[in-house]
């Protein structure tokens, strides 16, 4: 159905393309929410990259690749949507989370101490982190995806996960980041 | 370590969290918005600009700053003043004398007079001609009513004008590769091909309109494409392909010092003898010259880090182990794992970026070149970053800002090492 919605759309079926946001809108949504951690910023970086979608939906060359492809361009617009927001503003919002239950696997001071950790990976860092463990993309698929050598995902992984590993490990010490720079 | 407290799982959970749906007044955002926008045809994308950060550039040695261009020449694509002709530094009508008397601005409404261009092309040439009046001009024709020649390079056909698959295997890259396509698709009629020369420069013409019983005629319909890594976003609607508009059109395929250029001329499916009179005339007055001036739109300026740049020339830098005095100062090359580079740090002012339309600055490289450059950049306080070349050749820099309507796109030719 996707595919068929796909071929619609590129010969100029904006009903088609409606349909098909609707689709993989919310799945963006998720991916974008996760990797920004702040749910206008993400809202807004799924609107762009769909309206981009529909504007470069010719240059796809394969209907079957159409929801890669979109995460490629939501991907890119999650980290100018965050440059925007250092500009505008360099003031970091802070996720609002769901209120803590007993059966919460995460309490307040693990959440706490993983939203820091994450907030202080680069967004290169959180992309691949946000593909690999939140979509369950290998990292072959996560280097398709993003359309990065395999070695610079792994080594993403590698520092992303040091640095939440090392948020839990001990409050007082300073999480080993990569040399990429923070968002 | 508890069960409870083992790190991935524990980091599983926390990225499972958070919202998962997308508003329905988003849904509504994002209809409302693809409404708004056309869709585009390209060839192949674009090399996307490695975001990265000015910092590392923090230890390069003082700069001089030279602004290239600060010229306000139209500010929005479809809403930009009427051309106005410059006084021509020569006597328009003097034989090879060089095309350039008037800086052709676009698009929009052309007085009647002599103008040259590039086009939305990355062109190392510049085409001039004369238009008379009532002559407007467009991303990369100028027309009046039905009747418009066109400038164009060619990157492929398609195997039916109602459909956007391209032939395989692709045009090749010469005269004839082309007019042999043209002649073999099923889509148009097309005369036999004759060898002719179009301002001392070789090439074919022919003749083509669409074949009977062709359903897909019109501006929907597709021709060729356009090359997407030769042809300037303009504005937010993009390049077009090439529409298989209905009626006789005119065609010559020339080789321009390298450059397949194709020039689509028709004065429309009901011609008028006058308007075709016009249209032969902006043909017969084509000429071929270097490049002079570089594609500059809107209201924002370039600040390019080089000592000796004169605006709308070509910047000229040395490819080598160390930067020379003239390009960023004695300084050691920032970029050792890049090998040999040359380098011009930028600073943009007056961009906006848009929304569903990415824009910002794009190196594309040399015909031929096996490497893509490298480019930092940062959006705080405008746009800012180096541009780092690490081949010879000519390489070209396009710069565009969406809402603004801002372009900027010049020539970068890069020396080998001494």
């Amino acid at each position: 159905m996707q595919t068929a919605l796909v071929n619609r759309a590129r010969q100029g079926d904006r009903e088609a393309f409606d349909a098909l946001a609707r689709l993989v809108g919310d799945r963006c949504m998720a991916i974008a929410v996760r990797i920004l951690r702040d749910t206008d910023l993400a809202d807004d970086a799924v609107q762009t990259a769909l309206i981009t979608a529909w504007r470069d939906l010719r240059t796809l060359r394969d209907s079957n690749r159409f929801e890669p492809w979109l995460h490629r361009i939501l991907t890119r617009e999650c980290y100018a949507e965050a440059r925007r927001r250092t500009r505008r503003s360099g003031v970091v919002r802070v996720l609002v989370l769901r209120d803590t239950d007993p059966g919460d696997v995460l309490g307040v001071d693990v959440r706490d101490q993983l939203d820091r950790a994450f907030r202080r990976l680069t967004l290169e860092q959180r992309a691949v982190l946000v593909f690999h463990h939140y979509l369950g993309l290998s990292t072959a698929e996560v280097a398709d995806r993003l359309d990065l050598p395999l070695g610079t995902v792994k080594s993403r992984l590698h520092h992303a996960m040091t640095a939440m590993r090392a948020s839990l490990a001990a409050d007082e010490r300073t999480p080993s980041l990569s040399q990429e720079r923070p968002a | 370590m508890t069960a409870s407290r083992d790190p991935d799982r524990l980091i599983r959970a926390f990225l499972g969290e958070g919202r998962t749906e997308l508003p329905d007044a988003s849904f509504d955002a994002v209809r409302a918005g693809i409404d708004r926008t056309r869709q585009r045809v390209v060839i192949g994308p674009w090399r996307e600009p490695s975001m990265s950060t000015m910092f590392r550039l923090a230890g390069a040695a003082a700069v001089v700053a030279v602004v290239l261009a600060g010229a306000a020449i139209v500010t929005r694509p479809t809403v930009g003043p009427l051309a106005s002709p410059q006084p021509s530094p020569s006597a328009a009508g003097e034989p090879s004398a060089g095309p350039t008397r008037l800086t052709y601005t676009w698009p929009g409404p052309l007085v009647a007079g002599d103008y040259s261009t590039s086009f939305s092309f990355d062109l190392d040439f510049e085409i001039a001609f004369t238009v008379p009046a009532g002559w407007e001009s467009r991303d990369i024709e100028v027309v009046k009513g039905a009747a418009f020649v066109s400038f164009q390079l060619v990157a492929n056909t398609f195997t039916d004008p109602c459909s956007n698959k391209e032939t395989t295997p692709a045009v090749g890259p010469t005269v004839d590769d082309l007019a042999t396509a043209l002649v073999a698709d099923p889509a148009l009629r097309v005369t036999a091909p004759k060898a002719v020369q179009l301002a001392g420069y070789p090439g074919v013409s022919l003749t083509y309109d669409p074949a009977e019983g062709v359903s897909c005629v019109g501006e929907d319909s597709r021709t060729w494409a356009l090359p997407a890594d030769r042809i300037l976003p303009v504005g937010p609607l993009g390049p077009p392909t090439w529409p298989l508009r209905a009626g006789t059109h005119r065609v010559w395929i020339l080789d321009i010092n390298g450059t397949r250029l194709v020039i689509d001329a028709s004065a429309g499916p009901t011609p008028a003898a006058p308007l075709s009179a016009e249209v032969q005339a902006v043909v017969d007055s084509v000429q071929f010259g270097p490049l002079t001036h570089p594609i500059t739109i809107g209201a924002c300026t370039l600040n390019i880090d080089h000592q000796s740049s004169p605006p709308g020339q070509p910047l000229e830098v040395t490819l080598g182990p160390t930067l020379p005095g003239g390009l960023n100062g004695p300084a050691p090359n920032p970029f050792p794992s890049l090998g040999p580079v040359a380098w011009l740090n930028f600073r943009g002012e007056g961009w906006q970026e848009g929304r569903g339309s990415p824009g910002g600055p794009r190196m594309i490289p040399p015909p031929g070149a096996t490497t893509t450059g490298f480019q930092t950049t940062t959006t705080v306080n405008g746009y800012a970053g180096s541009w780092v070349f690490d081949a010879p050749g000519t390489w070209w820099v396009k710069f565009t800002g969406d809402l603004s309507g801002c372009v900027r796109q010049f020539p970068v030719i890069v020396h080998p090492a001494p």
